[in-house]
């Protein structure tokens, strides 16, 4: 089956910043048995690939979209930022690293890169409106089932205005791994080497329920079908 | 029939009543044919700002109209607070409280403005947000990004209400094959500047203190157009449908930048 795959870091194939350490990611799983070309990004927002989304989808049998959090935003079109990679300024303490790692560089490009970040600082600290960017973000969701009715849509996170129960995301496993570890709820490491944020066995276990649903089955995420992983957390490079 | 407007200046009742008392649109069309008609419209107001009222007060209405402005623009969220001026300085003295043009930013010079100019009603937070706003429209402003945005909204709005009454300020995207560039509100408001005036220039020179950016004669014309269109006939904008003012009369209606 010919497959596109679309979203963010739970979808993305490995950083090339990142350690291999050789452990397939569910899409690695899909891949072994069907034609799949993966779009999707770290860090990205839904517009971003929704984008990529309206000029690539027409030759796929079947689309598979993670959409991630409301409210990132995607800075194309500024050369500088394209060339260092920082055109996808997810949340504030994203933007805040890149302003960090620039702000007392002298070059060019240096400054150019720390007035963006200050700019998208200022932005998530004044502007930002989460009804705004939830509104936003379910017109688009819309706009991808408007086009593709059969598009197996995975919400990388939790709805912030449901209740946890009601709305199982991919985060759901990784905090079932993280609260195995003793893992801070809003761990972030660019060290952590899980692919997709998951351990090797809930990759596994999350590329069977996308194969069951590639062939019609309801998608569904119950977290009770995922399990603590095996190996220490050391494994993954987690302190 | 119980009426609604929606929009931005193009749809204030209310904009700079206090200098050149002439009716707008609105109110033409309030007396001349639904009485029964309140006006949301709010002076450089975003789309979404619209978008919420519509949301919340769409289903008391037999009628919408709703007057789509530009896509891109922001509007400052409600937890950050503006001062109010009990002195009423500013000419926007409407139905809200002053502070209320403070929260709507229409592109980087709405922003410029507000530092400058508008001390009275700011507030150390509020600096911060207009500052980020500015900052947002030098390096975060994506057109591309705000059109989409704007569209799917419109198409929400519809999706809604497919009986309102939509009426673009400047309508975005390209005209259907072999048929002209369709017309929104804003080119009725070129329409009326004065040869002698270069069109891309007066902006900049004048304050712009029409009512609803229209002519007195202008405002009847357009009210009596959109009676028209709640009452089935499609949309359409053609210039030869309005008059063009002498240029005292349009003279009378801006006033020159300090």
């Amino acid at each position: 089956m010919k497959i596109a795959v679309f979203g963010d870091s739970f979808a993305a194939p490995l950083h090339n910043m990142k350690k291999d350490l050789g452990l397939k990611s569910w899409i690695d799983h899909l891949s072994e048995k069907h034609d799949l070309v993966n779009y999707a990004l770290e860090g990205s927002s839904l517009y971003y690939s929704v984008k990529k989304f309206m000029t690539m989808n027409y030759p796929y049998e079947k689309i598979i979209f993670v959409t991630t959090v409301p409210g990132r935003l995607y800075l194309p079109g500024n050369p500088v930022l394209e060339k260092y990679g920082h055109t996808h300024m997810g949340s504030l303490p994203n933007a805040e690293f890149v302003y960090n790692e620039n702000k007392d560089k002298t070059d060019i490009e240096a400054i150019e890169i720390a007035k963006n970040a200050q700019a998208v600082i200022q932005y998530f600290t004044y502007i930002q409106r989460r009804d705004y960017d939830k509104f936003i973000h379910d017109l688009l969701i819309d706009q991808i089932k408007k086009i593709r009715p059969d598009a197996i849509i995975i919400p990388a996170f939790r709805d912030i205005f449901q209740v946890k129960s009601m709305s199982p995301c991919l985060y759901d496993i990784t905090e079932i791994e993280n609260n195995h570890w003793g893992i801070p709820v809003h761990y972030g490491n660019p060290d952590d080497a899980r692919r997709c944020h998951m351990s090797k066995e809930n990759n596994l276990i999350l590329s069977k329920f996308i194969e069951q649903w590639l062939q019609g089955e309801p998608v569904n995420i119950n977290i009770n079908d995922f399990v603590t992983p095996v190996d220490d957390k050391s494994f993954y490079n987690i302190q | 029939m119980k009426v609604a407007v929606f929009g931005d200046s193009y749809a204030d009742e209310n904009i700079v009543k206090s200098k050149f008392n002439y009716k707008s649109w609105v109110e033409i069309l309030r007396e001349k044919y639904y009485p029964d008609l309140t006006c949301y419209g709010t002076s450089a107001s975003s789309l979404y700002f619209s978008y919420d009222l519509f949301l919340e007060h769409q289903n008391k209405f037999d009628k919408i109209i709703f007057i789509y402005t530009g896509a891109g623009r922001i509007t400052i969220p409600k937890y950050i607070k503006f001062k109010e001026d009990p002195r009423n300085s500013i000419e926007h003295i409407n139905k809200h409280t002053n502070s209320h043009i403070m929260y709507h930013v229409a592109n980087i010079a709405t922003a410029e403005d507000h530092l400058l100019d508008h001390h009275n009603l700011m507030t150390e937070e509020g600096a911060l947000a207009t500052k980020a706003a500015v900052e947002y429209f030098k390096y975060l402003y994506d057109f591309e990004y705000e059109l989409k945005m704007h569209n799917l909204m419109k198409d929400s709005i519809k999706a809604i209400r497919n009986d309102v009454v939509g009426i673009d300020i400047t309508p975005h995207g390209q005209p259907k094959h072999g048929q002209p560039k369709p017309l929104g509100l804003f080119d009725i408001s070129m329409y009326e500047s004065p040869i002698s005036i270069d069109k891309s220039d007066w902006m900049k020179k004048y304050i712009d203190c029409r009512t609803c950016h229209l002519s007195p004669r202008n405002n009847e014309i357009l009210a009596d157009k959109i009676f028209e269109w709640c009452n089935g006939k499609p949309v359409h904008i053609d210039l030869n449908d309005f008059e063009k003012p002498t240029e005292e009369e349009f003279l009378k209606h801006v006033r020159p930048m300090a």
